[in-house]
Formats: structure tokens, sequence, C-alpha cells
């Protein structure tokens, strides 16, 4: 999103500062290139806190209405991702922020003052409703991390330079395919199964490891043996993963906590 | 052999350990080298573009930026920031001609209620085509005119 407006503009388009105050561009990046080293698409599961809205919905339903989604959807995400960096640097404009971002309406979106305000507000209100809220509860899938955000396509394609992927072995495969109704993200299908990994939108969420009542899926490091030393893949992995969650989110946890009480206290949420 | 490979894939491995606390503990000066490279830098259209003239009247200190294209593809469609400040206090209404490409005449009129934000803009030259934005920033008011060349 920012890299192909940087090379054909050579400056970024957002509204923000390059460096000081809160969430400067330079810190974001400095966010996403440490993470995505680390941890790659593991982003997505273990520190995103708008990815935790679309994940907490898809867990609302034990048993989700809809049971099959061609899993072409989950290739969506990277359209929109190459669009959105095309229009943004035609336009000079943030269009994802600007009209399609979802998340605007649990964190801000502009007083409605025009007819253009009040249809963005209009799409931000829908695709929430749809891709965070009714899709994910009636299929069980992280719907707007798997088909709209290029947050997420970014991290797939910035995936490739970590170190940790998760395989199948297909010894120990009953080929019982509860792995791949688990997958929230669409990653895994039958030729993803025969390949023994998923597919680069996996977000390494654990949940088809969990799944597998045969151990036969598994974190693995990519360059070392996939039959051999499970364990100490995984702790490899969850260590800096737990260690992420902790550290990035734990700061707003905190001041959502401070907020909620002061709201029972005092009734307000202003301090 | 395969032991070997493995070897650097392990401890690449261990390193995300570190990497993670290090990237957050070390954003700051990690942030500060970033930012010196040349792309780091806000686009005009968000940045207002460099100062073309500051001067005072009125007793208001008022800053007309350069032109900026807000187009990736030529320039016919630009936009000029204008900025008034008076210390910490604005007045309540600010009435100026402007003239933004310098060449000693009036290119638009800008009434301002600085207490409710109207903004009325009478274009003079036929470039000026409309208001983008009048806000206040901080202690200064300022406005984007939309320029057709
Ligand atoms: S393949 Fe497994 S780890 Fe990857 S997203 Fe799907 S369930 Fe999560
Ligand atoms: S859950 Fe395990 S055994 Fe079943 S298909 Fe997936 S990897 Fe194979």
């Amino acid at each position: 999103m920012v890299i192909i407006p940087a090379v054909l503009t050579k400056s970024i388009i957002f509204p923000g500062s390059i460096i000081g105050g809160f969430a400067s561009i330079a810190s974001m990046l400095v966010i996403v290139i440490g993470v995505s080293l680390a941890l790659g698409r593991g982003f997505c599961s273990w520190g995103c806190f708008y990815g935790g809205w679309d994940d907490g919905a898809s867990r609302i339903v034990k048993k989700p209405k809809i049971k099959k989604i061609n899993p072409v959807f989950r290739w969506i995400s990277f359209a929109v991702l190459l669009l959105v960096a095309l229009i943004s640097a035609a336009s000079l404009n943030p269009v994802y922020c600007d009209w399609l971002c979802p998340f605007k309406t649990v964190t801000e979106f502009e007083k409605v003052t025009s007819v253009t305000v009040l249809m963005k507000t209009i799409v931000f209100l829908t695709l929430f409703a749809a891709l965070v809220i009714i899709l994910p509860v009636l299929t069980g899938k992280r719907i707007q991390c798997t088909t709209l955000c290029p947050m997420g396509a970014l991290m797939a394609l910035t995936n490739k330079i970590n170190v940790f992927d998760v395989r199948i072995d297909k010894e120990k495969c009953s080929s019982c395919e509860k792995c791949i109704a688990a997958c929230p993200t669409l990653s895994l299908n039958k030729e993803e199964m025969a390949a023994g990994k998923p597919s680069i939108t996996c977000m390494k969420c654990g949940k088809c490891i969990d799944a597998c009542s045969k151990q036969a899926i598994h974190y693995h490091i990519k360059g070392t043996p996939v039959d051999k030393n499970f364990s100490w893949a995984r702790n490899l992995f969850l260590y800096p993963a737990f260690l992420l969650l902790v550290i990035f989110l734990g700061g707003p946890m905190q001041s959502g906590i401070i907020l909620i009480i002061n709201l029972i206290k005092t009734g307000t949420l202003i301090n | 052999m395969r032991k070997i490979l493995s070897i650097p894939a392990y401890l690449w491995a261990v390193a995300c350990f570190l990497l993670v606390p290090v990237t957050f503990v070390k954003n700051d000066a990690f942030a500060k080298q970033l930012a010196t490279l040349s792309f780091m830098k806000v686009h005009p259209v968000y940045s207002g573009g460099e100062v073309n003239r500051t001067y005072e009247k009125d007793s208001l200190l008022i800053t007309v930026n350069k032109t900026v294209a807000v187009t990736l593809v030529g320039d016919r469609k630009q936009m000029v920031q204008v900025s008034f400040s008076k210390g910490k206090q604005l007045p309540g209404m600010i009435d100026q001609t402007i003239d933004y490409d310098l060449d000693g005449n009036s290119d638009f009129r800008v009434i301002v209620n600085t207490s409710n934000g109207e903004t009325n803009l009478t274009p003079i030259d036929q470039t000026v085509k409309s208001l983008w934005l009048s806000s206040r920033l901080k202690e200064d008011w300022v406005i984007r005119v939309n320029l057709e060349k």
C-alpha cells in the first residue's frame, strides 16, 4: 500500500507524520518490517487488533451455517492490495483508509457533512456488518481478513522473509480434513494437503494443529527436516508470538481496562 | 549436510525471539534511520507544500505555500495552501485577498468566521476554482483552494 505509491511519487501518500507523535509512519514501517521478519503473516493472528474482531465473531457460533466456501475468495485481498496501491498512487489519496476500511466503524470516521461523507460512512458500516460480523458468524471464518484486508495480503507476501511455516506430514495424515474445516482463512484444501503445506494466506494461527488428532500438521522452521523436532519449532514460534501479543496489545488492553473502570466509577469514558 | 543447513535456520528462529522486543524497544532509533531515506517524506498534498511567501497584513501573519499538483500525472489540477496566524488568538473574522502566484494581482478573496468555520471564497483569477478545506490547525487557520491551470 505504501511501496507502489512511494515508488511512483517518491513520497508517502498518507496524512500523518514521518517521525514523532502518535503512530508515525516510520515507526509503523519499522513494526511491519520487524514483525514480518519475526513472525511473517503470523502478525494477523497474534498481533492484529482488527483481526481480533473478525476472529471473535468467527468463534461465536460453534456449528457454522455456511460450510462450503470456494477457496478462490482468499485471493481477493491480493487484488484489493494491488488496486488500492495503484488507485492511491494515481489519485494521491489513501483510498483504502478513505473509502473502504471497515474498522472505521470502531475507531473514527468523519462527521457527516456531505453526501460524499455519508456514502463513505455507509460503506464502512456495511463492510463492517457484512465482513466482520455477519459472514464470520455464519461461516466460522475470518472473512474480512481473508477476502478484503490489503494489510493481510501484504503480510502474506512479506512472509517470504520469515523462517516459520506450517507443514503437513503426509505419512501421518489420514485425510480426515478436520484441518480444512478448522482453517479460518481458507488456506487449506485438497491441493495444499497434497503439497504438504497451506497456501501463502496461512496466518499461523494454529487452529489446524489443534484440530488434527493425528498430529500430522505442525509448525516448522524453513530449512529444517519436516518430520522432526516439532516441539522445537512450536516453541520457537510461540514464544515470539506471545511476546508480540503482550508487547503490542498489552498497552491498548491496559488502557481499555482503565477506561471501563472509569466508566463504571464515573459514568463517563472521559478522564 | 542437512543437519549443517538446519543450524542457521534454528539460529534465525532463535533470533526472532529477540527481534520482537528489539523492534519495539529500539523503534524510535530505527524509525529515525528509516526517516532519512529519500522517499520518506509526506506528499505535499498532505503536508501542504513548501512555503512560497510569508507576510504581515492587518496584524495577521499570512503564509502562502507553493502550488501543489493534486494528481500523479500532469499538473493541470493543483491546490494552494494559505495559513493565517496571530499569536495565540485568531481574530473572529478573517477577510483577505490573496495573490497566490505572486504576480502582483489578487487571485481570490476569502472570508472566514473562525468561531464557526464558515468560509466564503470569491475567485478573482480564473485559475481559482473552489474551496477544498478550511480548518483550524493548532493556533493557525488554514485554507486550501483548488486551482485549475
Ligand atoms: S493453515 Fe492452519 S495455521 Fe494457517 S491459517 Fe489455516 S488454520 Fe491457521
Ligand atoms: S486434520 Fe490432520 S489428519 Fe486430518 S486431514 Fe488435516 S493433517 Fe490430515
